[in-house]
């Protein structure tokens, strides 16, 4: 009775899901979207652009727009627009064509076009604990990033490291690089600058010349998959020693400290949107939208990036780069099927070119320079009225080439369509971030540096007022010495040059001292505890062997 | 001459006869008398003595005799020090080989089994204690995710889509699996032959598939030759096919128990064969059924991996199933925990309590179904029955309520 | 007075009785139920026989392009197209020992308790939390196993290297002794894999043990008892004996399980392409994570690479559960339930 009551009260319920599933289906069918004239559209890439990107499609929703966005990585996201698994694509670097070496194509047959929607900097995170402490103002130049990078530098305590952090040498502990374990538009622009700059490091390590989406992992190096988890193994309790490359925004969410690289100008320079506006400032971007022969460039707006890596301004940070998204261009797109999507996506492009930009600094990046917006909002186009080969009805563009004013972007200069205001207004960097001198102080910010998390820009630099590090046997505290006395721990000689009073640059070799040898702990304990165990088992043990004498009678 | 000698006449009447009783004899040691029922005093005193001393010996001996810190030690060194002093305390007391050995291996056994529902509560306390903070929030199931970024605080924002996603993806799957399942079962135990035999082979081949590659099967077929999007449908597919051998062995299990008296004495009534099994094998066997469903959809709602190849991670309650990425409760939990983001992680162990609580649930479903029927009534129907008799004897004077009565009602 | 029916008036009304031709092949409704259930067999036998049959046939291509290298070469990089895969089926391997080391004598423990050794009251509830353990979904495993084990189980390898570093396996690239120990090396490993795995793989092996033990005959237990034997004694002499056969396939079966897993494998470990025995260092690759991690990224003939490392696991497992089976089914234990 009670298993028959209980079978029925079962497939009852089962009766009620079925209608709920049934109901479900249904009211899927009736209840679209939030907004009639919206469809949802997916897209899949770069890791890289992810946060950003992600904030946009929060921020769209509202509109009743439903985007969706999977962060694979770049080259999964060429791979995914080019089977036409999504309807676009973000990608740090364009299609890269059939492979000389390998013959592997990295193209696609459906139609595309290329618009760059933010730009930001590749930045090198670290976790270095330091008696407690958090190192967070180490100063590595190109080269040395390139030798840690290709195992050439393994210790922390390397000389070329001590020498560019003024002298102040790190306690021995091994390099542990982090490197992407997946394709990635991150280590393609990283490589892309390892090959530029240092081709006598990075060829012989990679064994070929030329960028990589898949870096070559050897020896100590850990791979981890996407940008988040190149953070997650930076900062994780057990990543002491190591230092991995993600896009600025990462290390500026979980709070990490990001290398200071050296630029041209012998600066070290952090990748804020200011430097980043300055350096990309250099970059030729293919303005040809046509080819001679009337066919369209499918190389339209895509960057070239030389000039930045050697651009000599003091504040230009030089592993800065463009992300790009690919979108659809032809009218008879398998997936882009109906009006409504199209005009999803031409709406979610118009925010994210327009009122989107205006995020880009605080959340990590740098928004994109007036003339950019505008031919990128040329290729919205494509999704409508410039669609090949016949133009898509029904989809409108809003094109505020009329009122651009009004996207708060910080780059627009009136007037100058190719200026970029960030760049005009960058600070200089401070004096204590020039090659030659001490490195910063714990307190010293260097200007223009964001919160994190989408709160307020500083612009100026904060007040050197903190009171002094516990020291650890480093830098004297206190005032500086009129004349400069060598330091007793480390015996350089610290130049009285930094204007911080009171902090003292947190690098410092760990000893340990400890008041006695942990041997003779040990044999002591061993003997104590041999002792004890004897005192509580051997009355027993003795009665057992008595009984056992006597022999059976129990 | 040989004289027989005679017994001995007794005397007649001299004495009276007397019964004696056998006296004790004196200096015999009585047997000790074994109780049968719980252990005797000394063995109960041995193990909480042994486990006493152990905690004063780790207590002395991590931190004050030997430079070794912290819990992992502790319950080391008391483990050592409580199957030692166990055995010399048997040793002690009985000194035969055997009765320490049986001490010693009665506590490594015990130990393994504390040791695995320690893991198993730390689990369970774990993933709950964790996702309480993203729990109590009334909007967690409520609420998706749109228009929440991964940086919000816990108070808005939910994972109602994944919850709908999870129960189309396995709606489907249990659409397609259970009838297919079923039948083959019945094909393999009702209709029989050659064929039942290799279906059966290649069946019980296929529950050893990985998940991982049911989903990569689908992802090759459907979607990149077939060229339909990632979608519910999809992974919906995806778990059918590593649902489907499961269902249809546990399922052949279950048919093959009931009696094959039971369908004789079917067809000796004149039914036909599928009057058989519709009125007779699978009513018997509905309760087996339905765990083995159950126990399916489960393991299928738990399925991280072949979701995570056919469809995608949206933010948004998606209902259709045949377009576009439909979110579901593992690829959602799997998504948080990898992003980096301690909120994130938070909505991730929140999300993984409600998959334990659905899998508990369900389990305890087949559980209840599972259960042989109990003839003992429940104690509210008992009270009912007898309140009913005695109105019953009240009403009718000497007529005795008839025992049926309460059978009666189990027919209810 | 009795007369003996000699003829029956109304049989001459009937026809005489003919022999009946017997047949066993159904008609009528019974055709159709045969044939229609025949139908629903035969579409299963296509769906999952076609599913392996396709894993085969793409192994066709995959040799076709890479050779026999692809069985030697140990680094898997799409963008070279040098794919191979020594490595990761050295990694699973080792992953499945792992786990297979840790959850075989925590799975005997439990059956035997639950069988010889627990209060009769408390059976139904330990064998369902047995069978929950099984429920619980590898994802929540994988959670527990990164956020709460990895630290401690690190913790623990930093311990073996330090005191038992001798021994080959227990070797890590890193110097246990330092001021401060590299504590990166030791997380990610396939030990930590290992050890989340054979959470998983415990509740199976266990209810495999647990029902064997609990169908030994009563009558022999009783009678080593009656003997004298002490409980461990009745155990080692006639439980363990009878459920050698539940013992080896309940291990096998874990064994196949163990082998397939992904997800804690994808959480936890990190990917590297080397043919390893340190299984406490960090870096290690499964045939199951290396399918989910790279098949975005896989062009064509990479899938099909893909999916013939998947056929490979494949066969492996089914190797493992058949010989599972078999030995099961020929134990004394088995041959009552097979």
């Amino acid at each position: 009775m009670n298993r028959r009551h209980l079978t029925r009260r079962a497939s009852a319920l089962l009766r009620v899901l079925v209608v709920v599933l049934l109901s479900l289906a249904v009211s899927s069918r009736l209840v679209g979207p939030a907004s009639a004239e919206y469809a949802e559209i997916e897209g899949s890439g770069s890791t890289w652009a992810y946060t950003i990107v992600q904030q946009w499609i929060a921020d769209v929703s509202a509109a009743g727009m439903q985007v969706t966005f999977n962060n694979n990585g770049s080259s999964q996201g060429r791979k995914d627009f080019a089977n036409s698994v999504t309807d676009f694509g973000d990608s740090d670097i364009p299609y890269q064509g059939v492979d000389p070496v390998t013959h592997q194509s990295d193209s696609s047959q459906r139609p595309y076009a290329y618009l760059p929607v933010v730009a930001g900097g590749t930045a090198f995170t670290y976790h270095l604990t330091v008696a407690g402490k958090l190192v967070n103002n180490l100063r590595l130049s190109g080269e040395t990033i390139a030798k840690i990078f290709t195992n050439q530098i393994t210790n922390w305590n390397d000389p070329q490291i001590t020498k560019e952090n003024g002298g102040h040498a790190l306690p021995s502990l091994p390099i542990t690089p982090v490197v992407r374990s997946d394709g990635s538009g991150a280590t393609a622009q990283f490589t892309l600058w390892l090959d530029h700059e240092y081709p006598s490091i990075w060829r012989p390590y990679n064994g070929a010349s030329g960028l990589t989406s898949l870096y070559p992992r050897k020896g100590r190096q850990i791979a981890a998959s996407g940008d988040d988890g190149v953070m997650n193994t930076v900062d994780s309790a057990a990543g002491n020693g190591t230092i991995g490359y993600a896009e600025y925004s990462y290390p500026l969410n979980a709070h990490y400290p990001v290398v200071y690289v050296e630029n041209k100008a012998g600066y070290y320079v952090q990748p804020t949107q200011y430097n980043v506006a300055v350096a990309l400032t250099k970059a030729r971007i293919n303005m040809q939208k046509t080819l001679p022969n009337g066919q369209p460039n499918i190389d339209y707006l895509t960057q070239e990036l030389d000039d930045v890596y050697t651009f000599n301004d003091p504040r230009s940070y030089p592993v800065s780069s463009y992300s790009y998204m690919i979108i659809p261009t032809s009218s008879t797109d398998q997936r882009m099927n109906s009006a409504a999507k199209r005009q999803t996506l031409a709406d979610f492009l118009s925010y994210a070119l327009c009122t989107g930009q205006s995020k880009a600094g605080p959340y990590g990046y740098s928004p994109l320079p007036l003339n950019l917006v505008q031919a990128a909002f040329g290729q919205v186009e494509d999704l409508g009225p410039a669609a090949t080969p016949s133009p898509v009805p029904g989809v409108n563009i809003k094109n505020p080439s009329d009122n651009l004013a009004s996207c708060d972007n910080p780059t627009f200069v009136k007037g100058n369509l190719a200026a970029n205001h960030l760049a005009q207004i960058a600070p200089m960097p401070l004096p204590c971030q020039k090659a030659t001198a001490q490195p910063c102080g714990d307190d010293q910010t260097p200007p223009g540096t964001p919160a994190g998390n989408g709160a307020k820009v500083s612009t100026k630099s904060t007040g050197s007022t903190t009171t002094p590090a516990t020291p650890t046997g480093t830098a004297p505290t206190g005032a500086p010495p009129p004349t400069a006395a060598p330091d007793p721990a480390t015996g350089a000689v610290a130049t009285t040059a930094t204007a911080a009073a009171g902090a003292t640059p947190a690098t410092a070799n760990a000893i340990e001292v400890s008041a006695q040898r942990s041997g003779d702990n040990r044999l002591f304990g061993a003997v104590a505890v041999a002792e004890l165990v004897a005192i509580v088992l051997l009355p027993g043990g003795y009665v057992a062997w008595l009984r056992r004498r006597r022999g059976g009678a129990s | 001459m040989t004289t027989v000698a005679e017994p001995a006449q007794p005397t007649a009447r001299s004495q009276p006869v007397r019964t004696t009783l056998p006296t004790r004899d004196a200096d015999r040691v009585p047997a000790p008398r074994l109780g049968l029922g719980s252990l005797p005093l000394e063995q109960r005193f041995l193990t909480w003595g042994a486990r006493l001393a152990a905690v004063a010996i780790a207590w002395v001996v991590v931190g004050r005799l030997l430079p070794v810190h912290g819990p992992a030690w502790f319950l080391v060194v008391a483990a050592l020090a409580n199957v030692v002093v166990l055995a010399v305390g048997t040793a002690a007391l009985d000194h035969r080989n055997v009765a320490v050995s049986d001490r010693v291996a009665q506590w490594v056994v015990s130990t393994g089994a504390v040791v695995v529902f320690a893991a198993l509560v730390s689990v369970i306390v774990f993933v709950i204690e964790r996702g309480w903070p993203a729990l109590h929030h009334l909007n967690f199931f409520t609420k998706d995710m749109t228009g929440v970024s991964a940086t919000d605080p816990l108070d808005k924002g939910g994972i109602l889509h994944a919850v709908l996603g999870s129960l189309i993806e396995l709606g489907i799957a249990s659409a397609i699996a259970l009838p297919l399942g079923v039948g083959t079962a019945v094909f393999m135990n009702e209709v029989g032959g050659r064929l039942a035999t290799v279906v059966r082979t290649v069946v019980e081949a296929m529950t050893a598939l990985p998940d991982i590659l049911a989903g990569l099967f689908i992802y090759t077929v459907w979607i990149i030759a077939l060229g339909f999007p990632r979608s519910g449908l999809a992974a919906g597919l995806a778990i059918t096919v590593m649902m489907l051998p499961i269902i249809a062995r546990a399922s052949d299990v279950v048919l093959r128990i009931v009696p094959g008296t039971l369908r004789e004495a079917s067809f000796a009534l004149g039914a036909s064969r599928w009057s058989t099994v519709w009125h007779v094998v699978l009513p018997t066997a509905r309760p087996g059924l339905a765990t083995a469903l159950i126990l399916a959809i489960a393991r299928g709602v738990g399925e991280t991996a072949p979701v995570m190849i056919t469809s995608g991670n949206a933010t948004f309650i998606h209902l259709d199933p045949t377009t576009g990425v439909m979110t579901s409760l593992p690829l959602y939990i799997f998504t948080a925990a990898r992003s980096g983001i301690p909120l994130a992680i938070q909505r991730a162990f929140g999300t993984a309590a409600v998959l334990l609580v659905l899998v508990l649930v369900l389990f305890a479903i087949a559980r209840a179904l599972a259960r042989p029927p109990s003839t003992k009534l429940s104690p509210l129907r008992r009270l009912r029955s007898a309140a009913r008799a005695a109105v019953g004897t009240a009403r009718t004077r000497g007529t005795r309520p008839t025992p049926s009565t309460p059978l009666a009602e189990e027919a209810l | 007075m009795t007369t003996l029916p000699l003829h029956d008036p109304a049989a001459d009304a009937r026809p005489p009785a003919e022999p009946r031709r017997l047949s066993r092949r159904p008609r009528g409704g019974d055709a159709v139920f045969a044939q229609s259930f025949r139908a629903v067999g035969a579409s299963v036998l296509v769906i999952t026989g076609g599913i392996g049959l396709f894993l085969a046939y793409q192994s066709v291509p995959t040799l076709r392009h890479y050779g026999l290298h692809f069985l030697t070469t140990r680094d898997w990089n799409p963008e070279a197209d040098k794919v191979g895969i020594a490595a990761v089926l050295v990694g699973t391997i080792e992953v499945a020992l792992v786990a297979m080391v840790i959850s075989f004598p925590l799975a005997l423990a439990t059956a035997l308790y639950i069988t010889e050794y627990a209060a009769p009251r408390l059976r139904a509830t330990l064998v369902a939390a047995v069978d929950l353990m099984a429920a619980v979904p590898s994802i929540v495993y994988g959670l527990w196993g990164f956020f709460l084990i990895q630290p401690h189980a690190a913790g623990f390898a930093l311990f073996l290297q330090r005191n038992l570093g001798w021994f080959p396996l227990f070797h890590v690239g890193a110097d246990p002794h330092a001021a401060v120990p590299d504590m990166s090396r030791y997380t990610a490993s396939a030990f930590i894999g290992g050890v989340t795995v054979s959470m998983m793989v415990m509740p199976m092996a266990c209810s495999v043990m647990r029902q064997v033990f609990s169908e030994t005959p009563q009558g022999e237990k009783e009678g080593a008892l009656a003997l004298g034997a002490t409980r461990w004694g009745m155990i080692r002499t006639v439980v363990l004996p009878f459920g050698k056969g539940g013992i080896i396939g309940g291990t096998m079966l874990g064994l196949g399980r163990a082998l397939g897993e992904t997800i804690a494998v994808l959480l936890i470990i990190s990917p590297e392409f080397v043919i390893k025995g340190r299984i406490l260092e960090i870096g290690s690759e499964t045939v199951a994570a290396l399918i989910a991690g790279q098949f975005g990224e896989a062009t064509g003939i990479q899938l099909s690479a893909l999916l013939t490392a998947g056929l490979v696991l494949f066969c492996i497992t089914l190797l493992v559960n058949t010989l599972a089976a078999v030995v099961v089914n020929r134990s004394r234990s088995g041959a009552q339930t097979a």
